[in-house]
């Protein structure tokens, strides 16, 4: 009877220096490029989304098209300006309260054919983007059905709806005294992303 | 200690999930509007409003500007208003009196400051008129007045109204809509 020999631990296989293992970067690289792309496109994908539904379709004011100093623009089928703007010094007939001015414009608008339709203009201070709409009945100016403040045409032709007459748009703003210009007067076409952006310091 | 950290586990978590709902505000508050406490007689702002209530006054009969009477219980608000940065869209939208668990809209039964425009630096006064149930008038009010319709995301301008303190006159004129005349 002999003392076995203990069982030897068998001695690990020497380590073969295999090739280095790709890192969890390299392995993935298809991936994390993909999500590279994929999470700002989600991100932009979803906000346009947001903001089309918003502002888009032409349903809101979105781009200024600057109109030169007492000249015209053509947007949204029409010809607008030159304007004629002012401040109205004589107030005494009117219901105006102290301190404020009461600024005047005057848009001609010439369709091309069509009737076109636009939202009242607005005045914006273009120092710090305050905005005025227009005022009438509140000082005392009676309603006119020459003087309106939204695109109102006539047809030349009631058969014809191509035959749109020209027609101006005529608004007052009061604002008050400290309030100085330049300002903007902007107008909206309906159904177009673009406005009529008119600069005045009256 | 590996019997008791269950039990431990739990209690902090019930815990937790107690205080969570004990400070946790009340559902609709995402969307509650943010509220300007003010006073009679001092102006207060919110977002694209300033507004100061001068009086509140109760009558047992009002006569709008037309010279229409309307026999009823009414708490009239004078108020001087103005719009802060833009005039689009700007009006006295929303004026809303809560008696209780009840809440008046400004009455449309007559002309009044309700929905009137408000114009940037320009204020304009008048006064909205709120039709109640005879035996509202006492209790404290709340009374809220701002510029949209939907007052949900938006700025007010609350006050509380003691309406029993208010003296109930016969006939109130209402008094015409315009620029406030110091």
């Amino acid at each position: 009877m002999t003392i076995p020999t203990p069982a030897v631990a068998e001695a690990p296989e020497p380590q073969t220096p295999s090739p280095r293992q790709p890192g969890w970067w390299r392995t993935n690289r298809l991936a994390l490029i993909a999500l590279l792309v994929l999470i700002p496109a989600i991100g932009i994908g979803v906000g346009w989304n947001e903001w089309y539904s918003y502002y888009g379709y032409g349903a809101r004011k979105v781009t200024a098209v600057e109109v030169p100093d007492k000249g015209t623009v053509k947007v949204a089928g029409a010809e607008w300006g030159p304007i004629r703007s002012g401040e109205i010094k004589d107030t005494s007939t009117l219901n105006m309260p102290e301190g404020t001015r009461l600024l005047a414009a005057i848009v001609p608008v010439t369709p091309d054919g069509k009737a076109v339709s636009c939202e009242p203009p607005m005045l914006v201070q273009q120092s710090t983007g305050r905005e005025w709409t227009p005022m009438r009945s509140e000082v005392g100016i009676p309603y006119s059905y020459d003087e309106n403040d939204t695109c109102v045409s006539d047809l030349a032709d009631e058969k014809d709806p191509e035959s749109a007459q020209p027609f101006s748009l005529t608004v007052g703003f009061v604002v008050p005294d400290d309030v100085t210009g330049p300002f903007w007067l902007d107008v909206d076409p309906r159904g177009d992303g673009r406005f009529v952006r008119f600069s005045i310091d009256p | 200690m590996k019997k008791v950290l269950p039990w431990l586990l739990t209690l902090v978590l019930l815990a937790g999930a107690w205080v969570l709902n004990a400070v946790a505000l009340p559902e609709g508050s995402s969307e509650a509007s943010f509220l300007t406490p003010a006073t009679v007689g001092h102006a207060a702002t919110a977002r694209n409003l300033t507004l100061t209530v001068t009086d509140v006054r109760a009558a047992r009969s009002i006569v709008d500007p037309t010279g229409r009477t309307l026999e009823s219980t009414w708490v009239v608000v004078d108020v001087d208003a103005e719009a802060l940065d833009s005039q689009y869209g700007a009006t006295l939208g929303f004026a809303e009196l809560t008696v209780g668990e009840r809440t008046f809209r400004a009455t449309e039964r007559i002309e009044s400051f309700f929905r009137a425009r408000l114009v940037p630096g320009v204020p304009r006064s008048g006064a909205v008129a709120f039709e109640l149930p005879s035996d509202a008038l006492k209790g404290t009010g709340t009374l809220r007045l701002g510029i949209p319709s939907d007052a949900r995301y938006d700025g007010l301008v609350e006050l509380r109204v003691d309406l029993g303190d208010i003296p109930v006159e016969d006939a109130i004129t209402l008094p015409a809509t315009d620029w406030t005349r110091s």
